[in-house]
């Protein structure tokens, strides 16, 4: 599988980076190169092979629904780059 | 491009499906331990690191959130699959913390279920939970987005359980898809899952709708934002026009995205196909697959509360309740329950019935009661029911005791005495009433004798207010045919 | 031997027999700091004040009585583990001034055994690398041969055990990230089972990978701090529910009779670095000496693992670094809108590698691709950890090199991300199946650098891991060695 730079373009947008010029180019050899050497999975038959995503086998554990202590608002905002009013600033969303 | 006299010959249907969030009734998030009851609470109050997506944070399932939804997919008559799992959803956006949102994606809760509407199926594709995103604020004159110089974020809603429903597209008109959302809304609230507000957004609902043409599925959109039943009828009769007048002029609909205006009555594009969210959804590796105990879903299904249409056939089948006053009493969870609760104390289903449906309904719009806060009612309507009976009061005046009553938290039997509006049944006392009301209405009289049986009535009316509406109507009735006729 | 060279079982020791004090065990910690860290840069925060007055609190503790396995020693813990208070970094620009306001659930364990948490170690940002050179923060030396790294992506947390700078450290394995760190700086280095360890307040690389593991100078270190850290945590899912062993008894045992060790044929391939080749044919001897049988096994998708695993990691760690948007906490680079701001933070914050993995990360779960090659690396797991668990019906452990090749230079495969990748090529494999391993130091090339040598148990065997590394490093001695043991 050939990826080209439209690719890479597609990929940045998606995933909030935008990499210019010879970053660009070099993000592009390191991915076809890291994708070329993926293509060797594809040797394998994996028609009737069950995925496996999580190695454990029970049910995930459930929780009592208790209300417990979390963290404060100024908590929240001392982390925060920027606040107002008690909540955290974020620029204009629409441009 | 058709010709006008094809175009003509075209069969257009509406073809539309719902997507409705609930939020469910649980002391705390789906994930966290946080609390729920973000509504009216200081900005980023009630958070923690997991709700809050810190780096290094865990979810970890609600066993309430879990019970809940079991519940809903059993009532909406769902398969429940015995290992579903949870999903990442990826995308960026300043009240998604995480930036993915821990949602069922390919193995949700419950699968092909249905809601019975007036005799018809609804089909329910599927039934899952999901955690809902934090809240963001606009400081704009309207509040909206656009022209806002910067946003504000509050996370105390991110993490609250949701339950998300999605039926077939089985909905064939705008008047029908509100009364599904209805319908549901009941439903969420009898089974005790959801408040099902939807002003405060504890119910939302979004619409995919196309328009069929000779049989074969149209190009569907996605309507958002519909805030209320009549937001949903509105705009769904707007879109169906909308692409109607598209096909119609041999246009196409675009596969979109489209935002209900509700002061302006329109639907706008949101985002195209193109620009649709490529959402990359994975199995949650943080959350293990959840094995369905059969025994939780038994044990759910043994203690299923009433359902709304259980009630309405238990109203019709053991008082003897018609259509309408049925339709009536289950127009609200809190209007049903006041009814049955009257009902354990009074007895008289079909007096108690008629006395809520007209008269509390009534007295409650107009001094703003809340069904739920309105219990203090049941020993005054006793009370009234009992005087009525009894024949110590007129229906006129029983009607007007309980209004008294229920506005000035007085006991009728008090409002009664005080007022001295016992019925007068005393045929001596009322023939003296109605002699001097013949002789003052010679008119009436004369023309109820030539045979305008209407003059009837109003001599009635006469009695009625010479004795202040205490007369025992009946009596009156009785006395004033007597005199009439010894006068004829 | 000077205190900071010694293992914490002994420190401990000569602390209840009242030779030593807690701050004698800081002061010579902080001495070698003092002497070596400029070169080494193993810390990406130091927090001596805090020590000391921890180890005050400690003092007063063990005079009343109290049980602390970890007693007054120093600990130093990797800074992608969350410090309440104390900031983590994650060796990346876009957490700088990140102040978590919570401990992960091990920080909390091992404070409350004592230790003393003395600073929080460089790693390769956000644990993407085996060289502990993508570093916002700058890359550590090894202190063995400081022109050459010490491993990674836990390159700190080694260095600083190796070096003496602290006496245990805490470091993660998503794909060898304990265990080569360990090899490179001669020391002992565990992955527990998935599940074995609380994963909550680690900041997450790839979640169904990550394990958090102790780092330290013996393998009787290594059964102190597991003990610590190891069990149950209602705040993690995927936490197991286990009964545990006591794994100081496994340190007690030295007679292998009975036990098969196999040696996968597919790890030893003509590639393998000579020197590596002769401590595995070596280490064979110590074991067959020790009364274990050893036969060659085969692990039939081992060529596919690496791959497998470079698809999942970065789709899990995709998504995982999509929260470092600018908007709660960190770096936030300023846009004239919402857009600029997280495209500026995230480009400007994260490092090259980091970016190189989010984007194959993005692409491999992006629509189109995920049969290909997401679900496709899910499947592929699976015949991995089959591999395994047939391997397991015919031996009780498997002995591998730990890397392919000693310690190598800085620089020396930065430019080259496959090349830097088959560093992994023996550890991962371990994290894909969810089963456990430990590195210990098998030996030493001709320019005295550390060969580790890796021993894989089956899931929930650290008991049995540590007793046969246990044996074979009383039977060596090699563990003893430090690089500036005097
Ligand atoms: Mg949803
Ligand atoms: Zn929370």
């Amino acid at each position: 599988m050939r990826v080209t730079i439209k690719d890479v373009k597609h990929i940045m947008k998606l995933a909030y980076l935008d990499l210019k010029g010879e970053e660009e180019e070099k993000m592009l050899k390191h991915f076809s190169r890291i994708l070329e050497y993926f293509a060797k999975l594809q040797e394998l038959d994996t028609a009737n092979i069950e995925p496996l995503s999580h190695v454990i086998e029970e049910s995930t554990p459930l929780r009592e629904d208790e209300v417990k202590k979390g963290l404060s608002q100024r908590d929240v905002l001392s982390m925060a780059p920027e606040e107002e009013g008690g909540y955290v600033k974020v620029p204009k969303i629409v441009e | 491009m058709q010709a006008f006299w094809e175009v003509s010959l075209l069969e257009l249907k509406p073809v539309i499906g719902l997507e409705i969030h609930c939020q469910l009734l649980t002391k705390t998030k789906l994930f966290c331990s946080c609390p729920t009851d973000y509504v009216g609470r200081e900005p980023n109050s009630i958070v923690c690191p997991v709700c809050l997506g810190l780096p290094g944070s865990l979810p970890v399932l609600n066993k309430e959130a879990l019970k809940l939804a079991l519940r809903t997919a059993l009532a909406l008559n769902c398969e429940i699959l015995s290992k579903t799992r949870f999903h990442r959803k990826n995308y960026f956006y300043p009240d998604l913390p995480k930036a993915y949102q821990i949602s069922q994606y390919d193995i949700p809760l419950g699968i092909n279920g249905y809601l019975e509407l007036n005799g018809k199926r609804i089909g329910i594709r599927r039934v899952h939970m999901e955690e809902d995103a934090g809240k963001l604020v606009h400081p704009t004159k309207t509040g909206r987005i656009e022209g806002a110089e910067y946003s504000l974020v509050d996370f105390n809603r991110c993490g609250v359980p949701l339950i998300e429903i999605v039926t077939e597209p089985d909905l064939s008109s705008p008047e029908e898809a509100k009364t599904f959302v209805m319908e549901l809304r009941s439903l969420v609230q009898h089974i005790g899952v959801s408040d099902g507000n939807m002003e405060e957004g504890s119910l939302r609902c979004d619409a995919n709708i196309s328009i069929s043409v000779n049989g074969k599925r149209g190009v569907k959109t996605e309507i958002k934002n519909m805030n209320s039943f009549r937001a949903i009828e509105r705009a769904l009769a707007y879109e169906i026009k909308r692409q109607t007048e598209i096909i119609l002029s041999g246009g196409e609909v675009v596969q979109e995205t489209r935002h209900w205006d509700d002061s302006k009555g329109i639907t706008t594009s949101l985002r195209g196909k193109e620009e649709a969210h490529d959402y990359r959804y994975f199995p949650e590796p943080d959350l293990l697959p959840l094995i369905i105990d059969r025994e939780l879903v038994e044990e759910i299904r043994r203690t299923m509360p009433e359902l709304p249409k259980d009630r309405r056939e238990r109203w019709k089948r053991d008082y003897g309740l018609g259509d309408y006053e049925v339709s009536v009493l289950s127009s609200s969870k809190a209007l049903g329950d006041l009814f049955d609760a009257c009902v354990r104390e009074i007895g008289k289903p079909k007096e108690v019935s008629n006395w809520l449906q007209v008269e509390f309904l009534r007295i409650a719009d107009e001094c703003k009661l809340r069904i739920e806060e309105s219990y203090f009612v049941i020993p005054y309507l006793k009370e009234v029911i009992e005087l009525l009976e009894k024949g110590v009061v007129n229906n006129q005046v029983a009607k007007s005791v309980f209004e008294e009553a229920v506005k000035t938290r007085r006991e009728p039997l008090d409002i009664v005495k005080a007022k001295g509006l016992e019925q007068v049944s005393d045929e001596t006392a009322i023939r003296d009433i109605v002699k001097s009301v013949l002789s003052e209405n010679q008119d009436a009289v004369q023309s109820y004798l030539s045979g305008k049986e209407k003059a009837f009535n109003f001599l009635l009316g006469q009695v009625m207010r010479a004795t202040k509406g205490k007369a025992n109507p009946s009596v009156v009735r009785k006395v004033l045919e007597e005199e009439l006729k010894s006068l004829s | 031997m000077e205190l900071c060279d010694m293992p914490a079982w002994k420190l401990k020791e000569l602390i209840r027999k009242g030779d030593i004090s807690p701050e004698d065990i800081l002061d010579s910690v902080f001495e070698r700091i003092e002497e070596v860290e400029r070169d080494l840069n193993s810390y990406i925060t130091i927090l001596k004040e805090e020590a000391y007055n921890q180890a005050k609190e400690i003092k007063a503790r063990l005079q009343k009585g109290e049980d602390l396995p970890l007693g007054g020693i120093p600990i130093a813990i990797k800074d992608i583990l969350c410090t309440k208070g104390i900031e983590t970094t994650c060796a990346s620009k876009i957490l700088k001034g990140f102040y978590p306001p919570y401990d992960a659930t091990v920080v909390e364990r091992v404070k409350r055994a004592g230790a003393i948490i003395i600073g929080k170690t460089n790693l390769d940002e956000f644990a993407m690398g085996s060289s502990t050179e993508n570093s916002a923060f700058g890359p550590t030396r090894n202190p063995w041969d400081r022109e050459r790294v010490p491993g990674g992506s836990s390159g700190g947390s080694a260095a600083a055990v190796a070096a003496g700078e602290t006496i245990l450290a805490l470091g993660s394995d998503t794909g060898g990230s304990v265990r080569q760190p360990a090899a490179f700086c001669g020391i002992v280095g565990l992955k527990p089972t998935y599940g074995l360890v609380s994963r909550y307040g680690l900041i997450a690389y790839a979640s169904s990978l990550d394990q958090i593991g102790p780092m330290t100078k013996d393998v009787r270190d290594c059964a102190l701090l597991l003990q610590v850290i190891a069990g149950k945590d209602e705040k993690d899912s995927t936490s197991l529910k286990v009964d545990l062993p006591n794994y100081l008894e496994a340190c007690r045992h030295h007679d292998l009779s009975g036990i098969k060790i196999g040696i996968p044929r597919e790890y030893i391939s003509e590639s393998l670095d000579p020197s590596v080749a002769e401590v595995m044919e070596n280490s064979k001897r110590v074991f067959e000496k020790l009364g274990a049988t050893v036969k060659e096994i085969s692990l039939p998708h081992t060529e596919y693992a690496l791959p497998t695993y470079y698809i999942i990691a970065p789709a899990e760690a995709s998504s995982n670094l999509a929260r470092y948007d600018g908007v709660q906490y960190g770096l936030r680079v300023k846009g004239k809108s919402l857009r600029d701001m997280y495209l500026e933070t995230r480009t400007k914050g994260f490092g090259d590698e980091v970016k190189r993995r989010i984007m194959i990360g993005t692409y491999v779960l992006s629509a189109g691709y995920y049969d290909a090659f997401y679900l496709k690396a899910l499947k592929v797991r699976r015949l991995v950890k089959a591999d395994f668990d047939e391997a397991f019906k015919e031996v009780d452990y498997i002995l591998t090199p730990t890397s392919p090749t000693p310690a190598f230079k800085l620089g020396e495969k930065i430019e080259d991300p496959i090349l830097m990748y088959l560093s992994d090529v023996f550890t991962v494999p371990v994290n894909l199946a969810g089963i456990c391993a430990i590195s210990i130091n098998g030996g030493f090339s001709k320019e005295n650098l550390p060969i580790g040598i890796q021993l894989i148990g089956r899931a929930l065997d650290e008991f049995g891991l540590l007793k046969i590394a246990s044996a074979f490093e009383t039977e060596t001695e090699l563990q003893g060695c430090r690089p500036f043991g005097r």
